[in-house]
């Protein structure tokens, strides 16, 4: 799954106070879920609670590749009794208000929650591709403000649900993006033709991670729409990213297709990639974290034995584990949507 | 004499109003033209009845359009009238003020003009349209006013508010459906833009297929009158002045020379409007922003 080598310093996208507020228009694809979206009525001392919290339960079990660092925005009883109308001023509503959390390097981080909450406003506004999300950001200590809006997104990659292909075979619609002008400055010292994939890589990269069934002469228009998916995520893995934000990559695929997906970005993951990927789908073990989008709020979720049945937990480190989950049970506050801080995440993520 | 100039860009293309106008000119710059066939009262009436006609068909068959042709018909009569008499005045005043003041007017004009025919465009486009279309005819008064024509004296308001009426009456329609275009193709686009986005592009980048489809469909009409004319139809200059006994070689050099430079700064004008417009529909972080 991931590598055990991965230092801990390399790649690291770090989000704070991301917001969004949409125009009532735009709202309405969000419909009912953001009713509820009551981020606006933060409550400044139950969230430093939680924080602390959090701090604490992580304390014993802190491991270095893994610093995690959720800071989860406050909904609590009264809000449930709030109107729509409360939530919406100047007719903006709001989409999420205030998260923050971290990415690393080779770490898979799922990222689930009810249609509509807003993933893919998130991941959007990571991207810096939404124009009605505010967040602050640095990648490896680069602020993403002190960046071009392209270098941003080449070093942060969004890919969309929708595959889209643009080119006369897939071959060309794979080399699409040395097309565009961020991917033929030379960012590092390397040469631009010496990042664009030679017909060899080409292959080898489709056949190792499982396309050897995708042809490159053939349009692009030809292939099944789980080929295209897979094109389409090839085409953003092979520009080599830093961060990649796979936004429901795998929906509408056949299970054999989405695993193939799965196993091109734990391909990714294994080369260092920090990767973030919005999941309808029951679990599939290759995450190392899952956080959760509900109400605006942002937390981390635990996920269950059975669905953790591909990543076993050692034995050696069981009962500095229970401990330190019992410590945070301890010290929970009773909160509306907020999941216990669980020591397995720290094993997934080594 | 352009009359037609703000009726052309109201109803019908440059060519046939031009025909109007071309008549009055060569018959002031050449008022001994024997060919000369001035059409009286009468003959306007008559023209009037032959359109009711045609509208009284178009009712009759209940095709919808009588009315609007009517009303159209008129409106262009009063125009053009209206427009002969103020070019009538501007010529005998002698006075290149008063020429430039009516090439401004007909600008202005032509802004509005094109802003009502492009559809679904979003606010605030008057003042790239207006540079535009201000370049097209500035770039014409050089070129092709002063150096090619060389009218004495230079203001010549015969050949000044002619020629920049016929450009103006190009360039609207060029620029109108360009910009319609873009925008509707934009909006059919954006998943496409979306992508292109998040793979790094920058908005030229990703607009760039639709800007190009945009020109190329604005030029669609330049390109195809340029390609009919003289085979397939006289453009209007050309048999205005031939109906006013001009001679016909002389009146096919003006065609061409008019018809080629029309022609090539509405190509300009075509790709500069989508230049100054093709930013609108991204944010300052290059963010695409899809209007309601």
């Amino acid at each position: 799954m991931t590598s055990t080598t991965v230092p801990p310093a390399a790649i690291r996208l770090v989000v704070e106070h991301a917001s969004c507020r949409v125009p009532q228009h735009t709202a309405d694809a969000h419909a009912s879920h953001h009713d509820r979206a009551h981020a606006l009525h933060q409550f400044r001392l139950p969230r430093l609670l939680s924080r602390q919290h959090v701090e604490h339960g992580e304390a014993s079990v802190k491991n270095a590749a893994a610093e995690i660092n959720i800071v989860a925005t406050e909904t609590d009883s009264v809000t449930e009794t709030n109107t729509v109308a409360e939530a919406k001023t100047d007719d903006r509503t709001t989409i999420f208000h205030d998260l923050a959390f971290e990415l690393h390097a080779g770490q898979i981080v799922d990222f689930v929650g009810p249609s509509g909450s807003g993933k893919s406003t998130l991941l959007n506004a990571i991207a810096r591709l939404n124009p009605y999300a505010t967040a602050d950001m640095t990648l490896d200590g680069e602020a993403a403000a002190s960046m071009t809006p392209e270098r941003w997104r080449r070093l942060v990659a969004y890919v969309p649900q929708r595959p889209t292909l643009i080119g006369d075979t897939v071959r060309e619609a794979i080399m699409m993006p040395y097309r565009l002008r961020v991917h033929q400055r030379a960012d590092d010292s390397s040469l631009p033709e010496e990042r664009r994939p030679s017909e060899e890589t080409l292959r080898r990269t489709l056949d190792e991670v499982g396309c050897g069934d995708i042809e490159l002469d053939r349009p692009p228009q030809e292939l099944s729409v789980g080929q295209q998916a897979r094109v389409c995520l090839l085409r953003t893995l092979l520009t080599g990213p830093k961060v990649l934000l796979a936004d429901e990559v795998d929906a509408g695929l056949d299970d054999e297709n989405a695993d193939k997906v799965g196993r091109m970005l734990a391909h990714a993951a294994s080369r260092n990639m920090a990767i973030m990927r919005v999941r309808h789908r029951a679990a599939d073990g290759r995450a190392d974290r899952t956080l959760q989008l509900r109400d605006g709020v942002l937390s981390e979720v635990t996920l269950t034995r059975e669905a953790q049945q591909d990543n076993p937990s050692e034995p050696g480190l069981e009962p500095a584990h229970t401990q330190a989950s019992q410590a945070a049970q301890a010290s929970q506050i009773p909160q509306t949507s907020q999941a216990s801080h669980n020591a397995q995440e720290d094993e997934g993520a080594r | 004499m352009s009359i037609a100039a703000i009726a052309i860009i109201a109803d019908a293309s440059a060519t046939t109003t031009a025909a109007a106008a071309a008549t009055t000119a060569t018959a002031a710059a050449a008022p001994t033209a024997a060919g000369s066939y001035p059409i009286d009262i009468w003959g306007l009436v008559i023209t009037v009845a032959l359109v009711a006609i045609a509208a009284g068909m178009s009712i009759v068959m209940r095709l919808g359009v009588g009315r609007q042709m009517l009303w159209a018909t008129l409106r262009s009569l009063i125009q053009l009238l209206a427009m002969g008499y103020i070019i009538k005045f501007v010529i005998e005043t002698n006075n290149p003020w008063l020429v430039f003041a009516l090439v401004a007017v007909m600008i202005l004009a032509a802004i509005q003009i094109t802003l009502s025919r492009a559809s679904n465009i979003p606010k605030g486009l008057a003042l790239d349209v207006f540079l535009t279309l201000l370049v097209g005819a500035l770039l014409q008064f050089v070129f092709a006013t002063q150096l090619i024509v060389r009218p004495h004296p230079w203001y010549a308001p015969q050949i000044v508010v002619t020629m920049t009426g016929m450009l103006l009456g190009n360039m609207v329609a060029a620029i109108a459906v360009a910009m319609s275009r873009f925008f509707d193709d934009m909006a059919s686009r954006r998943y496409e833009i979306e992508m292109l986005l998040s793979l790094g592009a920058t908005p030229f980048e990703a607009a760039k297929s639709s800007i190009i489809s945009s020109v190329k469909l604005g030029m669609i009409p330049t390109i195809s009158q340029l390609a009919s004319s003289g085979i397939v139809l006289i453009p209007g200059m050309m048999a205005g002045q031939v109906i006013a006994g001009a001679d016909p070689l002389t009146a096919a050099k003006y065609q061409f020379v008019v018809l080629a430079i029309i022609s090539a700064l509405t190509l300009l004008a075509d790709s500069l409007i989508m230049l100054l417009v093709y930013r609108k529909p991204f944010t300052a972080l290059h963010q695409y922003v899809q209007k309601a």
